[in-house]
């Protein structure tokens, strides 16, 4: 290698850092003076449909206008969206988890029904959960496996639902919340189908009902428009993960604005705005996690 | 002729006048009440045509309501429920959340909601009528719901609290359920205010006759429901009472026509003067119609009045002519004519009063002609023969033929020698025969009227029904003889007195049994009677006399037995009754006991030989197994045996000493008794001091007396009476207790009383105290005879005293012993009234 290459090298190195630190997350302040806030969403279910509008959407939308700067939504997927935020990959390897890599930061917050997970608070903070969630088995309508009956037991109702998979395949999505490492489905025998076409969540039922997989995890928010959508096609087995929180997600470095999006979370659900979103993307939602809404709004 | 007819018109012009002018007024107002009835025809139309046109477009309403929720049957997410839950889903995990959509549907269907009906809740409910869906869970579901679900569940009712309830069965296979929209039915109603602010008002009237109205369901009023009811359909109703007065008005029109549910039905009720204010009222029209009429017969009067009164003038003058010269005929007829009517009216009346005699006489009036046979009966004689009046002719043979032919005889004979002037009266009693063909005994009477010559002129009398005395009299008869048939032939005899008790009647068996003759006992007074009867008696035993009987108590039975020695040894019975016959006030009957008496003498005799008999090889065991016991016996046996003899045989001494002196009391009637003056205080403490006291046991104790008791008695029969009871009370205390002897002194009565404290007695064994040989120790432990209270009772009898025995079982008993007391200086001595005296001073 000559001086003139590793100069350039240099250079490259001093310029991308440049750049890099130029793209890195922002504190409150930062945004304020830049005067928009960068909206990381997921096309998933109601919380963001990629029409320009969903339940997340409207809510950042609203903490935009809080904060009196600009909105700008940011599609990203389930795989690269905590890339996007912090400008490193997340790894994952013998329980422990680290990031590492750089790339541009494209946004300042997630919000896109993203599930609050241990591994990802590791790396994360989040805001007070904004919604709801619980892991359900599906199988197409003309699956041999019944139903389960349903206790007042949720663990009970659980490994009853994991038994009934046996070695059949599993359609499930890594890195998100439907990895099924977050539900002790490996090394179970099951014959794991990672979906990998698509990051959209959404493709799931229909990859589904394509014949490709047995059964296939689905989180709540997408079961509520599943079953609708493909009324007698598919039907829920059972859970498979207890009781879970969706959250809008921050850089650690970003504390001020994770605490004014809960100030502002505060203010909306005291003025009727979360609920008027609620009945808009989820009606009925209240009804499944009762005891949710009544904790967090009270 | 013209001229004729144009005087005649003139003369009557202005009834010409009128009659044009009603007839002309008649065609206007026969025109106008047509054009009447043709308005009110036309309102009527308006009226129903406007409701029916609100009837169609309220129906067209309810329907859109129910098409509506047809598409609410028809949801996707309702569907999507079916489906999921036909795949077994759990309503915990996927179910919920499609009934969830359904109800966010809903919710948003009834935000959504356009129709003029505006939905108050819509429901998703499944085939038992379990709500799944409900978007206001507070609000109370139909009652009904159940049952209109399982009647086919597709239709429009109307709910208990008036709501309109849509259902649609939801199209799916197997066990859908059904949608349910609710809709409030008072926002179809309207009100308002017509002319004059006269108010009208819609109500809906549901099946049974309940109706809604504006505010909610009406207070019911008494007679509305009927109100309602009565409205037919599309038929115009006026001046409902009940209605007029729920809207404060005084007349209202109603109509009625049915919605699309059915048995709901819209009444509009308005007041009448919105509907037929424009038209007159027709009792105007009326009055107006008649007033032509009144006019021309005002007219017509007018001219006939007119007319008349020229007619009149002219008939005056003529008439004044005739009137002089008529004058003086009358003068001389009015004479006449005022004698004749005074005449007439002192006849008339006379005929009045007599008929008005006739009618009101209870007899049955005749009036018979001879000479004619013409005949007047009153219709009082045909009614006593139950003729009606037209059923008898007037003639004399009418009457003849009805008498019994065994009687006509009689009959005519007594009439003949009436009319020959041999009675001063006729009268006969005979028999004639009713209308219904038996027979009355009737009375009649009479009395002729003869002429100057003596002819007879006229009969005139009376007939009486006497059926009813006669009756009376057959029947007295009858009695009369089944009382003499059982007089005499009585065995026993009988003397009955009258008021002023003098003798009325002996019957055959007295005087056979007295040998006394009847002529000489009837009419003898009470004491004679007595005299004379006594005189035929044993002195021994007498008669008392009537009067001594007959003040003897009413509770005891008045009887006296005397002994006749006249005709031969004869023992009766006399029993006195006093009857409550005014006319028969007493009866003596007298009852021949003479072979009785014999047979109970002879039974004494013989008891009383039996038991002499008895005593004295009984004197013998008695003595010879004292003297064995005495003799010192070795033997154990032996000296058992000996005593059981020895005790045995005293027992049976003491039985065989009491029954011969109780026989002896009973057969020679208390003639052994010593009475005499003695003072009972003394006899009581003799006998006291006297008593052997049983072994082991206290004297008795006697309780001392302020003075002496003087009663007329045997004191040794008293003191045995004493002895005997006294001998009770320690027996019958067998476990000790003082036993206390009492003297006693009450309202002209004295005695003694004697009290222990024993085993007493229950009232059924105080009951049969005084039987002979009963024992209240029925195990047979206590020793005694059981005479012993015969004993003391027949002495007691002797003495005209009283018993009185009181006890109580287990606790004791007393006894006491009631005399006549005397005076202390004698009075008061035994006599017959004393036993009375007694009774009255011990109840």
């Amino acid at each position: 290698m000559n001086k003139s290459s590793i100069l350039i090298k240099l250079l490259f190195i001093v310029v991308a850092s440049v750049i890099i630190h130029g793209q890195a997350f922002a504190d409150l302040a930062e945004i304020k003076e830049r005067g928009e806030l960068r909206h990381l969403g997921v096309r998933y279910a109601n919380f963001v449909t990629g029409a320009g509008d969903g339940f997340d959407v409207e809510l950042v939308q609203g903490f935009a206008r809080h904060l009196g700067v600009e909105y700008k939504l940011v599609y990203s997927n389930f795989y690269n969206v905590i890339r996007d935020l912090l400008g490193q990959d997340v790894v994952r390897k013998d329980g422990q988890v680290g990031l590492t890599g750089e790339y541009p930061v494209k946004g300042d917050m997630i919000a896109a029904g993203f599930t609050v997970l241990p591994w990802r608070q590791a790396v994360l903070n989040y805001s007070t959960p904004t919604f709801p969630s619980q892991v359900l088995l599906v199988a197409p309508a003309q699956s041999t496996t019944l139903p389960i009956k349903g206790s007042e037991n949720l663990d009970q109702d659980i490994a009853e639902t994991k038994d009934l998979i046996g070695a059949q395949r599993l359609l499930v999505m890594e890195k998100t919340c439907l990895d099924p490492a977050n539900y002790g489905l490996k090394d179970r025998g099951i014959n794991l189908q990672s979906y990998t076409k698509s990051t959209n969540i959404n493709e799931m039922a229909p990859t589904l009902l394509a014949g490709e997989a047995d059964y296939t995890l689905l989180d709540v928010p997408d079961v509520i428009l599943d079953l609708q959508k493909w009324a007698g096609k598919i039907k829920v087995i059972g859970p498979i993960s207890g009781h879970q929180n969706l959250a809008a997600a921050f850089p650690k470095e970003s504390p001020e604005l994770q605490a004014e999006f809960n100030r502002y979370l505060e203010q909306v659900r005291a003025n009727g705005e979360y609920d008027r979103l609620l009945q808009k993307y989820y009606p009925g939602i209240q009804n499944w996690f009762p005891e949710f809404f009544a904790s967090h709004l009270n | 002729m013209f001229t004729l007819l144009l005087q005649r018109l003139q003369a009557r012009i202005t009834t010409v006048v009128a009659w044009f002018f009603a007839v002309y007024s008649i065609l206007i107002i026969s025109h106008s009440m047509l054009s009447w009835h043709q308005m009110k025809q036309d309102s009527d139309r308006y009226f129903f045509q406007e409701v029916r046109q609100r009837s169609e477009l309220l129906s067209n309403l309810i329907d859109d309501f129910h098409q509506e929720n047809r598409q609410h049957a028809l949801l996707y997410e309702v569907k999507a429920y079916l489906k999921n839950r036909d795949l077994g889903m759990s309503m915990r995990y996927g179910l919920g959340s499609s009934l969830l959509a359904v109800e966010q549907r809903l919710k948003q269907h009834v935000n959504d909601w356009l129709g003029a009906i505006s939905v108050d809740q819509l429901l998703y409910v499944d085939d038992e009528g379990d709500v799944l869906v409900n978007t206001e869970p507070a609000t109370p579901l139909p009652d009904a719901l159940g049952r209109w679900l399982k009647q086919g569940g597709n239709g429009l009712y109307v709910d208990g609290e008036g709501r309109l309830v849509s259902l649609q069965a939801v199209d799916y296979p197997n066990n859908a359920g059904a949608m349910v929209s609710i809709a409030n039915l008072r926002v179809l109603l309207s009100t308002g205010d017509g002319v004059n602010k006269m108010p009208w008002r819609e109500i809906l009237v549901v099946g049974d006759g309940r109706y809604i109205g504006m505010r909610g369901e009406e207070p019911l009023l008494p007679g509305m429901q009927q109100a309602m009811e009565s409205i037919k359909m599309g038929e115009v109703v006026e001046n409902d009472a009940v209605v007029a007065n729920w809207m404060d008005l005084d007349k209202v029109i109603m109509i009625g026509l049915p919605l699309a549910v059915d048995g709901l039905r819209l009444v509009r009720i308005m007041p009448r003067e919105l509907i037929y204010g424009h038209i007159p009222e027709f009792h105007v029209m009326v009055v107006a119609a008649a007033l032509p009429i009144l006019m021309l017969f005002g007219a017509h009067l007018l001219d006939k009045t007119r007319l008349a009164a020229e007619q009149l003038k002219t008939g005056i003058a003529l008439a004044e002519q005739r009137r002089k010269s008529a004058e003086k005929q009358n003068l001389a007829l009015s004479s006449e004519i005022q004698q004749r009517v005074r005449v007439e009216r002192a006849l008339k009346t006379s005929e009045e009063r007599w008929m008005l005699a006739v009618s009101g006489a209870n007899d049955g009036i005749w009036d018979w002609n001879p000479e004619t046979g013409q005949t007047f009966f009153s219709d009082r004689w045909k009614r006593l023969l139950g003729f009606y009046p037209g059923d008898i002719a007037d003639h004399i043979s009418e009457r003849d033929m009805l008498i019994h032919p065994e009687d006509q005889e009689r009959v005519s004979l007594a009439l003949d020698q009436h009319l020959q002037g041999a009675t001063h009266y006729y009268q006969c009693e005979f028999r004639m025969r009713c209308k219904d063909g038996h027979y009355a005994w009737v009375y009649e009477r009479g009395r002729a009227l003869h002429d100057r010559d003596g002819k007879v002129i006229r009969v005139t009398g009376s007939l009486s029904d006497i059926s009813d005395r006669r009756q009376a009299e057959f029947e007295l008869e009858q009695r009369n003889a089944q009382l003499n048939a059982m007089f005499d032939t009585s065995p026993d005899g009988m003397v009955s007195f009258d008021p002023q008790m003098a003798i009325q009647f002996v019957n055959p068996a007295f005087l056979s049994m007295t040998s006394l003759d009847m002529s000489s006992m009837l009419g003898l007074d009470a004491v004679a009677f007595s005299n004379l009867l006594n005189g035929l008696c044993d002195p021994s035993a007498g008669f008392i006399g009537v009067d001594t009987m007959r003040q003897q108590p009413l509770d005891s039975p008045s009887s006296n037995v005397i002994e006749l020695t006249s005709a031969g040894k004869r023992v009766l019975e006399i029993k006195l009754i006093e009857s409550a016959s005014a006319s028969i006030p007493v009866i003596l009957f007298f009852r021949d006991i003479t072979a009785e008496t014999e047979v109970d003498r002879m039974k004494s005799e013989f008891v009383s030989m039996a038991a002499h008999e008895l005593r004295t090889p009984m004197a013998s065991i008695y003595g010879y197994s004292e003297l064995l016991l005495h003799s010192g016996l070795k033997d154990p046996l032996q000296e058992e045996s000996a005593k059981t003899i020895y005790k045995e045989a005293g027992l049976m001494a003491s039985i065989i000493d009491e029954f011969l002196d109780l026989t002896r009391i009973e057969s020679r009637k208390g003639a052994n008794f010593v009475f005499e003056r003695v003072d009972l205080q003394q006899v009581v403490e003799a006998a006291v001091d006297s008593y052997p006291v049983p072994e082991g046991r206290a004297a008795p104790d006697l309780e001392p007396c302020a003075g002496p008791l003087w009663v007329y008695a045997d004191a040794n029969k008293i003191k045995q009476t004493l002895n005997n009871i006294v001998s009770n009370a320690y027996k019958y205390s067998p476990q000790g207790g003082a036993v206390r002897v009492a003297l006693l002194s009450a309202d002209g009565c004295c005695g003694f009383e004697v009290r222990d404290h024993g085993i007493g007695m229950t009232p059924e064994q105080l009951e049969r105290v005084y039987e002979r040989f009963y024992r209240a120790d029925s195990a047979g432990t206590i020793p005694g005879t059981g005479l012993g209270m015969s004993i003391v009772k027949e002495i007691v009898d002797f003495h005209g005293g009283n018993i009185r025995f009181s006890s109580e079982y287990g606790k004791g008993s007393k006894v006491e012993l009631w005399l006549p007391e005397m005076a202390a200086d004698g009075a008061g001595a035994k006599s017959e009234t004393s036993v009375p005296q007694l009774r009255q001073c011990l109840h």
